[in-house]
């Protein structure tokens, strides 16, 4: 009796310890609700600027989920399945220069025009820099235009992010239909981009001297890369895999990560893609998942809210529909579930200047939540 | 009977198709890998067939089917009425029921080429015609009497594709 009566009291502290741990943040939903939010960046302690898909690009206070003014001059996107307006990043020197960057899908006509499809309009992705004088955008600059056509408005990656010296890395995804061009290098399908801030190749990039190359390429061999941090000049990114698969990388200049001729996956449809995991001179992940989670953004926090977390890389994960954190210890990846029973596609994920994490919920109606502890 | 008979066969001729058309996959995934990156071997052929047929075949018949069903449920008693026999006729009725199929799923409910090895034109007119073999399996077996044996062996396909892909996943970790 007494054996049982002590199963039974361990049983309810094992239970309430995981009802604890399920609900250890107070969960705010800031303001009503968004159409398809990307992306966001602080612009000061209260407010930030917001990219929402359909090319809208509003200043929102973080304080009372209001619109605060919707900034003009956005030039047109191409809205249509997973592109859009996506990312959007302040210069490291905004609060002088006012700048700032910010990624799309486009329609475009000229160069490598795809002609084989009747439904949808050869488009790529495109990088833009401007100044945010007041609620306009002034002095638009397109600094990148990916050499990746494509008629499925899929797989653009997006992503932007600052190396110390100033260079910009971009994430180019594969287009979905063309996989296997992120194995070569004369394309942007599947390959991450460093550029000058003024859309110029700085001259020690990887591939600058190489014939049949083009020069903006830093790494190779992705697929839809939607989660970008840089720290201490490391590049860490995440990916999605197609059925399992997805990725968490470092990234380290000239080197290939082997999609799609190395996956742990197999293809949506069930088709085999490769029937290797791993190749020389192909780069391994840290971590992957199978089955997937669909990884979206991705932010590194700084312990300020949440000590215990301090270093910790926050993913936010679309069909997985969890936060996952994950820690390095000497290379070897651990991973905590957290929002196991949120329930919502996480889009992406961010730390407020306080230190707490803002989650954007994915999709037309898509919410933006602050977490604190 | 009649109608129950000819719901079996039809799904026997989709079956047949997605046997057929699964290996499409496979050659064009490993004859890009083979030229362009790395030599495969037999085991990795074998490996990548056997799992396109378990795991991709399933996808396949599900797609094909949206072409089969409307096609032969109406084309079947057409070509009766008409007193139309030829064989010919339902492997073009297969032929267009693919083409129809991989049309409405690729370029209209999902938007991408989903269905692997169909993204070259060579590979689309492989798939276009293992519709027209399925046409031509239909063709010659929709009036005949189900035997016990036919109703063992697709029992015993059935169940090899419940167990296989499992068996496969397990080999492959």
């Amino acid at each position: 009796m007494s054996s049982l009566l002590n199963k039974t009291f361990f049983l309810i502290i094992f239970l309430s310890s995981q009802f604890i741990k399920s609900y250890e943040f107070n969960i705010r939903q800031v303001g009503d609700t968004f159409d398809d939010p990307w992306s966001l960046a602080f612009i000061d302690e209260d407010k930030f600027l917001l990219s929402e898909m359909p090319g809208n690009l509003k200043v929102i206070s973080l304080d009372t989920g209001e619109l605060i003014y919707s900034v003009k001059g956005v030039p047109q996107v191409l809205y249509d399945g997973q592109g859009g307006l996506s990312d959007v990043v302040l210069d490291p020197k905004f609060s002088e220069n006012k700048k700032i960057y910010f990624s799309y899908s486009a329609e475009d006509t000229e160069e490598g025009q795809l002609v084989d499809d009747l439904f949808s309009p050869s488009n790529t992705l495109f990088v833009a820099s401007a100044s945010l004088v007041g609620d306009t955008l002034k002095d638009l600059e397109i600094i990148f235009k990916a050499k990746a056509y494509r008629t499925a408005p899929a797989h653009y990656g997006g992503k932007i992010a600052f190396l110390s010296d100033g260079t910009l890395i971009i994430t180019s995804g594969d287009g979905y239909n063309n996989k296997e061009d992120a194995q070569f290098l004369d394309n942007h399908f599947g390959k991450i981009i460093r550029i000058n801030p003024d859309g110029s190749v700085p001259s020690d990039n990887p591939f600058v001297d190489q014939d049949n190359a083009l020069p903006e390429i830093y790494s190779y061999g992705h697929r839809n890369m939607q989660g970008l941090v840089i720290s201490n000049d490391v590049i860490y990114e995440n990916e999605h895999g197609p059925k399992g698969g997805d990725e968490f990388n470092i990234v380290e200049p000239g080197k290939n990560y082997g999609w799609p001729a190395i996956c742990y996956c197999v293809d949506y449809s069930g088709a085999q893609i490769t029937p290797f995991t791993e190749m020389e001179g192909m780069e391994q992940p840290l971590t992957y998942w199978r089955p997937s989670i669909a990884p979206s953004g991705m932010m590194l926090y700084s312990g300020k809210k949440f000590k215990e977390w301090k270093d910790s890389f926050f993913i936010s994960a679309l069909s997985g529909k969890i936060l996952s954190r994950l820690t390095l210890n000497n290379g070897k990846v651990e991973e905590e579930i957290l929002l196991k029973d949120f329930n919502e596609r996480l889009r992406n994920v961010y730390e407020t200047p306080s230190g707490n994490i803002l989650l954007l919920t994915d999709g037309p109606g898509g919410k933006i939540f602050e977490l604190s502890p | 009977m009649r109608i129950l008979r000819f719901f079996i066969y039809l799904f026997c001729a989709t079956a047949f198709a997605s046997l057929l058309s699964a290996p499409i996959s496979s050659f064009f995934s490993l004859y890009w890998i083979d030229t362009y990156v790395d030599s495969v071997s037999v085991a990795d052929i074998v490996f990548t067939l056997l799992s396109d047929i378990f795991n991709y075949g399933p996808t396949l018949f599900l797609i094909y089917l949206i072409g089969f069903l409307p096609t032969f449920i109406i084309g079947t008693p057409l070509l009766s009425y008409f007193k139309i026999r030829s064989v010919i006729i339902f492997g073009l009725l297969g032929l267009c029921s693919v083409m129809v199929s991989i049309f409405l799923v690729q370029e209209v409910i999902i938007g991408t080429k989903v269905i692997s090895g169909s993204r070259t034109s060579f590979g689309l007119a492989l798939h276009y015609l293992t519709g027209f073999f399925a046409g031509l399996y239909f063709a010659g077996t929709y009036k005949n009497k189900l035997s016990a044996n036919f109703i063992f062996s697709s029992v015993v396909v059935i169940l090899l594709f419940i167990v296989a892909p499992k068996m496969l996943n397990i080999f492959s970790q």
